[in-house]
């Protein structure tokens, strides 16, 4: 048989699920749709990954976006010669270079980018047409500046690749990608959750009785908001450039809706109801003397916050409030030709969401709702970056072209392009700038913000991918409001319920749930005509009514609205029957709310939505004889998605849908069947086996933990030179696995072992969570692990010639190297595999001592003796010794000399260092016991764990119960078991594999004492449960002091473990010690083993002296000696100095 | 629209909104049962409307001799049972446009008899007649249809406007009375100081503000000057004859060129 290969992926991740026999089933096998309808998921991650999120916005910046922006500011013009322009026709990124073109090829890798750290980035070509002189000259290739490019992408050296060439550029192919590489650090643009821009939203305060329609207007020049709101039961616009709330009914005349009665029939239609509500603001208007729109256009002006342009005209009242209304009051409409219908429509249909909300409180939005929210990737932030560097860019080159044109007689013709590139190092360091410090600053919306990108933790593969999907919300932290924090049903299949932290990000941080896609933006204009050819009718040519006809409904595309139909079913089943076949964007979406009556279409960029099959007259559209082609690699994702079997839908044509969940649950309502139940989860949370056993909060727990398990990172692990870098020695790959662990391929890059655990009280040193560690099971490499730490050095160039070097190796009389020096080597680096402990040098650096002056005899570069340098060492510090794993000798993009020391320690699990189950059970080590003091069962299975009972009963993680019983099973089967969520092996079919091998069903054995040898009295559970050692170990923790180090200032002991402090004696400790009333020990502990000093006080004007002589009084008598804490000195000096005189009043104690 | 060489405007078969797009739906839908008929073999995109299914077809024929004259208008503040036409006795008065602004005046009579305060319209000027005004928007794909002898003839229309009544008489008024009252504060015989006034020279390109986009429509709405049109009511025969004009001349039926998912094919990529 032949199995065509030409669709796999390039990294052969999938080449498994092409193979005759998959997960036990033959090709020829009969399928169930019903169970084996998941095989759709790994054909979409295929297609997808998990990070295509990312890769999407990208790819669309690049692509469209970058063309977009440069076709809105394509002319560059002169103020000083009418004659000249400069005109881009057209911009693209190249592929990664390296920026010095001198070397032998200019194609970097990524890799090369980590280690070197340079920034991983193409250049930006630019074609330009301009004139010189007379002439019109084009110019093509013109490269503006470096864009930083993302892993994976389109202009990544790396798409498309096969796991071999992976290899060779040293990538790792599970890697996701997504990220950038700037100054060899890893940035990830987390992914952001805003509430959706040019949307409506309603909201109430039911308390105060207010009511208010907002929108967020963006376009590319300005981002404003609008309000329409209730106040004292009229309503009223409101918006930031405008000085005063404006009646509602004022600013619709303002658009020319001139008469009472048509404003009526617009905003409340024939509803006698809203008609009511809404009466008394025609008469508010009316009492404003505003009558027609010259009148109230001139009352708008009078209300603007006006800030004039220095060059530009002033304006008439009229002129003021024409332009308002025009551009800033909801500026996402446009208005041409003094058309301000649309306009006022708008506002219209707005006053009428809050006329609803008046008469029925119900009817507002919920700000929390996910279909209310937009997700802002990469490409989107980046591109508004880039539009604002854009546009300084061409400001930057105009003024300096001025300059040159202002000068009346120039002597060669002038060429503009000389001038440009000259800028083209500000778009390359603004972006760098931006995406390293994470610092979004944007001058045309005055907006700033920080903390956009963060550095991908690597702690583990699993936390790097969780950084992937990971969401962050814009909401504050500190706000105490539970609504954006809790779980929102309509996250259901979109962000995974389980994994968010706990704490003060609790539920504002996210994640993608693990069949999901983010939209970008899709066209309108193509949509809009279909909008019209469907039978919609256009909105300029109808009135208030027919808007609000009874059954008539409006239509919004990305919520403006374009016109009315009266058969809104009808018309939506035809679009998207236009798009299962295919003719507009899978990604768009149709709904009606009814409540609303308006049928929505959304084309706009971030909106969340997940592929489902689509059920037909009560079957499933996806048959067994898809998934055949599926398996047998005749048809991918997309061809069931270009077929019409599976369609996407985003959260709020999803709330128009009847989701079924299982194929037997399907009913003469259903519209789509859910692929798998399972992927409400996200990968992270796709790790726990059994998770739907668990008690909620211990499947959140270990998604937090899941993060910090030590195992293997990458397939280029051991070529990286990180900051800090944990890795297990022998990773085991889950015997209980899931799909998600599959898909993910947690399995190739696992982060854990599988432990035989004895569920038992043993020793008395497993109280509150603790473990019992087999001391044998160390020794053979049971949560081994290395600590892998980067150390940097450059050496430096200074502007006086001078530079930093290495010096050799200092040796004693005999020759033989001086212990600091030991490992190093003739060039003054340390050699590779050298053991380096506490105060060895390891990159014996040296510093001129003069680096400012120019020195004498410059010429050709001084030449300095020995004598002219001071050592500056690199010295290792930490008192448990390393290894040098790696010394790298490069260059970085500065060209100055980068050496990097990777050093190495090797750690077994000591008493202390923390593990975890994968149910958010996590202990530590309390005890390492011997194996011959270890319980063994009758076959001589001895644990390596032992686990305290209790951990269960209050816990409630049945799942790891199950796992032990799955595990098992599987150990004795020879095979490896699955606990995928709603799914997995069933716990009657492990009983039966558990009793044919001749255990007890319940997974209980019995168990000999190994201290007595006796038969325990009781039977213990005991099987295998997969295990993480957690990166939290006491090596790095562990910290004790008697003398040390003190703070300069108050001469108490410093803080903190890393400056070697002192352990606090804090207040509630104080407390306890003033209640007992251990006086000695109080003064033991706050004074004279922290601070005391030695004063000489004078008894008479109470005033500090010193050498037993008051300088106040000139004498010696009466001056006593005390001892005071030297922060109580410090402060009657500081108090002293101004003007405040602490005295102290001296008297005899006993 | 030329105004010289079109001294009219044709409106639409009545004068009220309703009726208006009524007849505009019914031109969409009439497109839609042509195109169904060649693409009633393939696999429809559109659904096949199952409970809706072709009773009848007719020949639709392209009229253009009043393409580019045709313009709709609508009065959304008047009921559809009162047209403004010389049978109901509130004939159209006068009817003024500024072609390339797009703005237009509608005169009609006011109803002295009823519910007319004559004071009021004394103090405003505006005693027998009502000014109706509207910018005119490009139409979007609507088109006009006659019916006749189980032939339907289309002729796609320019423009669609609405009017609605503008109150410039209450502008004027308030314009007169700002004069008044500037007049009266400058009145008390104090004869303007004279005063040495510094000369500038300014470069051309400073002197004409730029201005941005309403503002720029507005300026050029004021300098442009209205056409003025002569009106041909409804019943008129000149009116009969023009409508004559919307039947087709040609003789040839029209034929759908595209298939239905050409067709929409040619939507989505032309834009």
């Amino acid at each position: 048989m032949t199995i065509e290969k030409g669709s796999a992926r390039p990294d052969g991740s999938f080449n498994e699920l092409l193979q005759p026999v998959y997960h036990g089933k033959k090709l020829t096998d009969a399928v169930n749709t019903a169970e084996d309808k998941w095989l759709l998921l790994p054909a979409f991650l295929k297609i997808k990954g998990l990070v295509k999120q990312h890769l999407d916005s990208f790819n669309y910046f690049v692509n469209v976006d970058l063309k977009k922006i440069v076709r809105a500011n394509e002319r560059v013009v002169s103020d000083v010669d009418p004659e000249f322009y400069l005109k881009y026709l057209d911009i693209r990124v190249g592929m990664p270079q390296r920026k010095d073109q001198n070397s032998l090829s200019t194609e970097i890798t990524p890799h090369e980018c980590r280690l070197r750290d340079l920034t991983y980035a193409a250049p930006i070509f630019v074609d330009v047409e301009y004139t010189r002189g007379k002439k019109i000259v084009i110019h093509k290739g013109l490269e503006i500046g470096r864009m930083p490019i993302m892993l994976r992408s389109e202009r990544c050296v790396l798409a498309g690749k096969s796991e071999t060439e992976m290899a060779k550029l040293m990538e790792c192919p599970l890697d996701p990608g997504g990220y950038f590489i700037v100054n060899g650090t890893e940035k990830v643009i987390l992914v952001q959750e805003q509430l959706s821009k040019n949307r409506i939203i309603v909201e109430a305060d039911e308390k105060k009785g207010i009511f208010q329609a907002s929108v967020t207007s963006s376009t590319h020049e300005r981002k404003s908001k609008t309000y329409i709101l209730t106040k004292h039961g009229k309503i009223y616009l409101k918006h930031n450039s405008i000085t005063e709330d404006i009646p509602i009914v004022l600013v619709l005349k303002a658009c020319g809706i001139q008469s009472d009665f048509e404003i009526l029939q617009l905003v409340a239609g024939a509803d006698s109801r809203y008609q009511e509500v809404f009466a008394i603001n025609l008469e508010e208007c009316a009492k404003l003397n505003v009558f027609t729109q010259q009148q109230a256009l001139e009352y708008l002006g009078t209300k603007m916050k006006t800030s004039r342009r220095p060059m530009s005209p002033r304006l008439s009242a009229l002129q003021e409030g024409l332009e308002a209304l025009a551009t800033t009051v909801i500026a996402h409409i446009s208005v041409h030709n003094l058309d301000f219908r649309e306009k006022a429509i708008y506002m219209a249909i707005m006053t009428r969401r809050v006329l609803m909300a008046m008469v029925n409180p119900q009817l507002v939005d919920d700000r929390d709702y996910v279909g209310n929210k937009r997700l802002e990737l990469a490409g989107q932030l980046l591109s508004l970056l880039f539009e604002d560097l854009f546009k300084k860019f061409n400001n930057d080159f105009k003024t300096s072209i001025d300059k040159v044109l202002k000068k009346p007689n120039r002597t060669n013709e002038f060429d503009a392009l000389l001038n440009i590139t000259i800028h083209s190092n500000n778009i390359t360091m603004g972006m760098n700038r931006a995406i390293s410090t994470g610092n979004w600053s944007l001058k045309r919306f005055k907006m700033e913000r920080a903390g956009v990108t963060h550095v991908l933790s690597r702690l583990s593969y699993i936390s790097a991918l969780g950084m992937m999907t990971r969401i962050s919300s814009q909401f504050e932290k500190t706000r105490k409001v539970s609504g954006p924090r809790s779980l929102q049903p309509s996250q259901f299949g979109m962000l995974c319920p389980s994994d968010t932290p706990e704490g003060e990000a609790c539920g504002l941080v996210k994640n993608l749930a693990l069949m999901t896609h983010i939209t970008t933006d899709d066209e309108e204009e193509p949509i809009k005509k279909l909008i019209y050819v469907l039978g919609a009718e256009h909105i300029s040519v109808i009135s208030g009514h027919e808007l609000h006809a009874p059954g008539s409904y409006g239509i919004f595309l990305n919520g403006t609205v374009l016109g009315i139909t009266r058969t809104p079913v009808k018309f939506v089943t035809r679009f998207r029957n236009l798009r299962r076949k295919g003719r507009v964007s899978a990604f768009i979406s149709f709904y009606i709310n009814h409540h609303h009556k308006a049928v929505h279409i959304a084309t706009d960029g971030g909106r969340i939505c997940r592929p489902l099959i689509i059920v037909d007259k009560q079957k499933s559209l996806v048959t067994a004889k898809h998934i055949q082609a599926l398996k047998e690699g005749r048809m991918q994702f997309d061809d069931f998605l270009r077929k019409g079997l599976v369609e996407y839908l985003d959260v709020n044509e999803e709330n128009d849908c009847n989701i079924a969940i299982y194929e037997h649950q399907i009913d003469s309502t259903s519209t789509h069947l859910e692929i798998e139940p399972f992927t409400v989860l996200g990968a992270v949370a796709g790790l726990i086996p059994y998770p739907h056993h668990n008690q909620s909060p211990r499947n959140t727990y270990q998604c937090a933990m899941g993060k910090q398990a030590i195992g293997a990172i990458a397939y280029n692990q051991l070529q990286r030179i990180d900051t800090l870098l944990y890795l297990m020695v022998y990773p085991q790959q889950p015997m209980v696995k899931t799909r998600t662990i599959e898909l993910i391929q947690y399995d190739k890059l696992p982060a854990g072992q599988n432990a035989t655990v004895a569920v038992m009280s043993y020793s008395g040193y497993d109280i509150e969570d603790a473990l019992v560690l087999n001391k044998s099971s160390i020794d053979r490499g049971f949560g081994r692990c290395q600590v892998l730490r980067k150390n940097t050095t450059t050496l430096k160039r200074y502007s006086n010639q001078t530079h930093d070097r290495l010096d050799g190796v200092k040796r004693d009389q005999d020759g033989n190297p001086i212990f600091k020096h030991a490992i190093l080597e003739q060039d003054g680096l340390p050699g590779v595999g050298e053991q380096v402990s506490s105060g060895m040098v390891y990159v014996n650096k040296q510093v001129p001592n003069n680096t400012g002056d120019n020195l004498l005899g410059a010429q050709g570069g001084p030449t300095l003796s020995a004598d002219d340098y001071k050592d500056s060492p690199v010295v290792y510090k930490s008192p448990e010794p390393s290894y040098i794993d790696k010394v790298l000798l490069t260059s970085s993009e500065s060209e100055q000399p980068l050496i990097k020391v990777l050093l190495r320690q090797t750690r077994r699990p000591e008493l202390g260092d923390k593990f975890s189950s994968r149910h958010g059970q996590k202990g530590v080590c309390g005890v390492i016991v011997p194996q011959e003091d270890m319980p063994f069962s009758d076959s001589g299975v001895c644990p390596d764990i032992i686990m305290n009972p209790h951990g269960f009963p209050s816990r409630m993680t049945v799942g790891k119960m199950i796992e032990l019983i799955s595990g098992k099973a599987g150990v004795l089967d020879g095979s490896l078991q699955y606990g995928t969520a709603f799914g997995g092996s069933k716990l009657t079919d492990m009983a039966k594999i558990l009793v044919d091998k001749g255990y007890s069903y319940s997974g209980k054995d019995m168990l000999t004492s190994g201290v007595t040898g006796e038969c325990l009295q009781a039977y213990i559970f005991f099987g295998p449960i997969y295990y993480q050692k957690l990166k939290h170990m006491v090596l790095d923790k562990m910290h004790a002091r008697a003398r040390g180090p003190r703070a300069v200032l108050t001469r108490q002991p410093t803080e903190g473990r890393s400056r070697d402090g002192g352990l606090r004696l804090g207040e509630m400790e104080r407390d306890c010690l003033i209640a007992y009333g251990a006086s000695q020990l109080l003064l033991e502990r706050l004074m004279i083993s922290s601070d005391a000093f030695n004063v000489d006080v004078c008894g008479q004007c109470g005033l500090m002296g010193y050498n037993g002589w008051c300088t106040t009084c000139q004498s010696a008598k009466n001056v006593y000696k005390l001892t005071i804490p030297y922060a109580a000195k410090l402060l009657f000096q500081e108090l002293l100095s101004m003007n405040v005189a602490p005295r102290l009043k001296l008297g005899d104690a006993f | 629209m030329e105004p010289s060489s079109v001294p009219f405007v044709i409106k639409a078969e009545d004068d009220d909104v309703m009726k208006d797009i009524s007849l505009s739906s019914d031109v969409g839908a009439s497109t839609s049962a042509s195109v169904a008929k060649v693409g009633s073999n393939e696999n429809s995109i559109l659904d096949a409307d199952d409970d809706d299914p072709i009773v009848k077809s007719f020949p639709i024929y392209l009229s253009s001799r009043l393409a580019s004259h045709l313009h709709i208008f609508q009065y959304p503040v008047r009921p559809n049972t009162r047209p403004y036409t010389g049978s109901q006795g509130e004939p159209v008065l006068d009817l003024r446009v500024k072609p390339d602004s797009g703005i237009v005046q509608v005169d009609v009579p006011i109803k002295t008899t009823n519910f007319y305060d004559h004071e009021k319209g004394e103090k405003w000027g505006a005693v027998d007649r009502q000014t109706l005004g509207g910018v005119m928007t490009k139409s979007e794909g609507y088109m006009i249809g006659i019916f006749k002898d189980g032939e339907l003839h289309l002729t796609p229309v320019k423009g669609t406007c609405q009017l609605r009544p503008s109150f410039t008489y209450v502008d004027k008024d308030v314009q007169t009375e700002k004069e008044i009252a500037r007049s009266v504060k400058q009145d008390p015989a104090k004869p303007k100081e004279i005063r040495a006034i510094q000369m500038t020279v300014k470069s051309s390109d400073d002197s004409a503000p730029r201005y941005s986009g309403a503002l720029a429509a507005r300026k050029r709405a004021e300098d442009e000057e209205f056409v003025e049109m002569h009106w041909y009511d409804k019943d008129t025969e000149e009116a009969w004859d023009l409508a004559e004009h919307l039947r087709s001349a040609s003789r040839e039926p029209l034929i759908p060129a595209t298939t239905r998912d050409e067709y929409i094919d040619l939507i989505r990529d032309k834009s």
